[in-house]
């Protein structure tokens, strides 16, 4: 008996508990811009057949209200808390929106996590610490963290791709094309189906590119003192220029690497694998750099 | 050649004069160390020269910092939505945020002006703007600054065991790049962050 009142009291006390649904519904134009903009919870954007966009879900005791609105091309979702409401107080706002297949979103969050799925157009996703998660079928995507953590999933279709974090890690699968990514202690961890543009920076996070590298692709990959890797996919055609202040170099293919001068610490790999088409350039101060083929 | 003209017709009188020339002529003192002298001399204005290219150089990569620097921020400013209270965004970013220290490039040069003017403009209203993100961001964003300058203090220490290593020039002129693009990403993530009460 004394464990239904706790749950009971448990339950009252919980967010959900205040929680208000939502499920409202807009006209939309089809290729049109969504901005979304939410504190803490959840957004979870997916695309649908229809010209309309439609936002469900609950907001919790902290929230003021919902701004929802379309005009034009323009659709508007917008989380508005109480005043009183600080960091960590029940803002929590969990969305759940579909928008026509074709719209350019623009999303916001601070600690409110991300997800996107089936959105054609392009992306623009930002969050101070939520994660962030989206399915790359656009062809511009860019997402922005400060500490959340991004996943990218693509389907192997070219893309431009450019993703900044400053301490949050990156992970990306099967996406394709052109992509940008810089890290300040953040580790990337990226696949890619076809590699043409690659440009990678981290400070001290450590960096991992796989992928197959297109005729005249160009990486440039740098570090300060974290380990870069990359794996190229066979056959391999192009031209290697690596360097490193202080840290080692470690390459399974082409010829091993050599001391920069007698008495310093640095190592230089120059090499052409086939005819050189691709150009892959990394350099590091002390990171170790890793460079492989399979 | 000569020999030709000695073997010559004799009867030519200017053929005959040649040939009466003597083969070599010493000359009558040491020339060589004159010479080897001007050769020291003209090799000095090469090394000047290569010193130039270099100033040229560093000055081209400082310039597109610079550059960089301001595109950054014009991007940042055009793409960000006007402070809302600009008077109050010009406090001075706390002593753990930001430990400002002019631009050096491993001690024996300083970037720019525009590089410092692009720097100190994002630095303005810094810690005003670290202070709408949550405390532990706030904190994450303030050792990532750090982690940026240690890396650039790192380098500079290199450089100056090392002045010449062009690979530490190109990877200290980026990651001052780094530090103003986190200080603009930051500014642009703090400006439009969503609004947490009614308007």
């Amino acid at each position: 008996m004394i464990k239904r009142y706790c749950l009971l009291a448990a339950l009252l006390c919980s967010p959900l508990a205040f929680a208000e649904e939502i499920d409202r519904s807009l006209q939309a134009d089809p290729k049109g811009e969504v901005e979304i903009s939410n504190v803490a919870g959840t957004v979870t954007v997916s695309g649908w057949d229809r010209n309309e966009v439609r936002v469900t879900g609950s907001l919790g005791e902290g929230v003021e209200r919902l701004d929802f609105t379309s005009e034009g091309k323009r659709t508007e979702i917008k989380v508005v808390l109480k005043k009183s409401t600080h960091w960590g107080d029940e803002g929590d706002a969990e969305l759940s929106i579909r928008v026509p297949t074709g719209s350019r979103l623009d999303v916001n969050t601070v600690s409110a996590e991300i997800s996107v799925k089936d959105v054609a157009g392009s992306q623009r996703l930002q969050s101070v610490s939520g994660e962030v998660s989206t399915d790359i079928a656009a062809e511009e995507a860019e997402v922005k963290t400060v500490s959340g953590d991004v996943i990218l999933h693509g389907e192997g279709k070219p893309s431009v791709l450019t993703l900044t974090t400053v301490s949050g890690n990156a992970q990306a699968t099967r996406v394709a094309g052109e992509i940008t990514a810089n890290t300040v202690s953040g580790d990337l961890n990226l696949s890619l189906d076809t590699i043409t543009r690659a440009r990678l920076r981290t400070t001290s996070g450590d960096l991992s590119l796989r992928g197959a590298l297109t005729g005249e692709a160009k990486v440039d990959g740098e570090t300060i003192s974290g380990d870069l890797s990359f794996v190229f996919k066979s056959p391999v055609d192009a031209e290697f220029d690596i360097e490193t202040f202080s840290g080692d170099i470690d390459n399974c293919f082409g010829p091993k690497s050599q001391s920069k001068s007698e008495h310093g610490p640095g190592r230089e790999l120059h090499f052409r694998q086939s005819d050189g088409k691709a150009q892959v350039r990394v350099n590091s101060l002390s990171g170790t750099i890793n460079l492989c083929d399979h | 050649m000569k020999d030709e003209y000695r073997n010559g017709d004799e009867h030519d009188p200017v053929l005959k004069a040649v040939g009466q020339l003597p083969q070599s002529i010493e000359p009558r003192r040491d020339l060589w160390p004159q010479i080897a002298r001007q050769l020291d001399v003209t090799e000095a204005p090469r090394g000047r020269r290569l010193q130039i290219g270099w100033t040229f150089a560093l000055a081209a990569a400082v310039g597109c910092v610079a550059l960089g620097a301001l595109l950054t921020v014009g991007l940042m400013k055009r793409t960000s939505p006007a402070p809302a209270n600009l008077s109050a965004q010009t406090s001075a970013p706390s002593e753990s945020s930001a430990r400002y220290q002019q631009a050096s490039l491993g001690g024996y040069a300083a970037l720019g002006p525009e590089y410092e003017q692009a720097r100190a403009g994002l630095m303005i209203g810094l810690a005003e703007r670290l202070d709408r993100l949550p405390p532990l961001e706030r904190q994450k964003v303030e050792r990532n600054l750090n982690e940026i300058r240690r890396a650039l203090g790192e380098i500079n220490a290199a450089l100056q065991l090392a002045p010449n290593d062009t690979l530490l020039r190109e990877l200290l002129l980026n990651t001052y790049h780094d530090e103003l693009t986190l200080l603009a990403n930051v500014n642009h993530i703090a400006d439009t962050i969503p609004s947490r009460t009614a308007s």
